[in-house]
């Protein structure tokens, strides 16, 4: 067979690689492991259970999408000291009672008391439990994946205002606003871009850096896909609670399709 | 300072009685009367106030340091410095709390104190 030379050879060249350009995200895709989708209204629930086999009692359920209307990241994940990680944390009906970790708040004024009558409010071991007040958080900006709610537009377009601290008010918003450009570890993959101010409208320097970022150590090469995907660097919020890795496009926007 | 702490040190500067109990000396020999748990008790409450106001000193420092995180990216290398110092003074005063303060307010110390020198660290060098 005669070798196509000339403008014919380039064009299907040329063809060959526009097809591999836009086929590239979807393989990429393909090649990470993605878990499994919740149903919205379990989005970001956890069972806390780290003494309760201990004490015979049932694990504590928890919904993130009912406190983050209420209250930024920060509030609990600085100001009370609950690790990121679920049941990381050891938290005892006697530091509730004296007013630490969710005794900040269900002291019986801000939040129901944490008295007997009460236990089953938190102590029932249903990780749905609540999910008819889902209905409430129907109203806010769509997302296509989690709770199929956008936070950060609803925090932006003020249509929830959670406070940014209890005790501790901030010393000052923060200003730093960089956004980040993160190259793909596949050449055919667009740029990540991180945005720090959409971050710290919910959080503070000190939650990410340096436990999670040390950017300082070895740049920023080695937050990989397989590594988030395990739970490290954005894995730790985007796997459970912020908007799931499945929504390709929202980190990497130059991205065709992120299906 | 808190209500507690006001009532305590009334009653340590002897503006509330306290139920004296007298110890009785051999009162055939004619010993003097010593009002020795009154006396305690107002040793108690120097104590109880001096202890009360240590803590509150350091959770006002605490909230102090680790409110700047957020302006951290602003400091110089000298002010960074110094907020590492305080956190390393601070650590010290924590770890003299109870448990379940210690629990709390030493996680908190650390992501501060971490920042902290993550920032110091991540300056580009003096010329």
């Amino acid at each position: 067979m005669p070798q196509q030379t000339g403008p014919i050879a380039l064009r299907r060249i040329a063809g060959a690689a526009i097809t591999l350009l836009l086929l590239c995200p979807a393989v990429a895709r393909g090649n990470f492991p993605l878990p499994p989708e919740l149903p919205p209204e379990l989005y970001g629930n956890l069972l806390i259970s780290r003494t309760m086999r201990k004490s015979h009692v049932m694990p504590a359920a928890f919904s993130h999408w009912r406190y983050r209307q209420k209250y930024t990241c920060r509030v609990c994940h600085s100001e009370l000291g609950f690790a990121f990680r679920a049941n990381a944390t050891e938290i005892t009906e006697a530091e509730n009672k004296a007013g630490k970790y969710c005794g900040a708040c269900h002291d019986g004024r801000t939040a129901f008391g944490i008295e007997e009558a009460q236990c089953e409010k938190c102590h029932n071991g249903e990780l749905g439990y609540g999910k008819e007040k889902f209905s409430e958080i129907l109203g806010l900006p769509v997302s296509n994946a989690g709770n199929r709610v956008d936070w950060t537009k609803a925090l932006e377009e003020k249509r929830i205002a959670p406070a940014t601290f209890l005790a501790v008010k901030p010393s000052t918003d923060i200003s730093y606003d960089k956004t980040l450009t993160l190259n793909a570890e596949w050449v055919f993959v667009p740029p990540a871009i991180f945005p720090h101010k959409k971050h710290t409208a919910w959080l503070e320097c000190s939650n990410c850096h340096p436990e999670i970022f040390n950017i300082r150590k070895k740049g920023t090469k080695h937050f990989e896909m397989a590594r988030i995907l395990k739970g490290e660097f954005c894995g730790v919020c985007h796997l459970t609670v912020a908007f799931p890795i499945s929504e390709c496009k929202r980190c990497h926007p130059a991205m065709k399709r992120s299906q | 300072m808190s209500l507690r702490n006001i009532a305590w040190f009334l009653v340590l500067l002897g503006f509330v009685p306290l139920p004296v109990f007298v110890s009785r000396g051999n009162g055939d020999t004619g010993a003097p009367r010593f009002p020795v748990a009154s006396f305690q008790a107002r040793i108690q409450a120097a104590l109880e106030v001096h202890r009360a106001c240590a803590q509150e000193g350091w959770r006002e420092e605490f909230d102090n340091v680790c409110a700047d995180t957020d302006i951290a990216m602003t400091l110089s290398k000298n002010e960074l410095s110094e907020r590492i110092g305080r956190c390393d003074r601070l650590k010290a005063r924590i770890e003299a709390e109870e448990e379940s303060t210690r629990k709390v307010y030493l996680r908190r110390l650390q992501m501060c104190q971490d920042f902290y020198l993550f920032m110091l660290q991540s300056k580009p060098p003096d010329r």
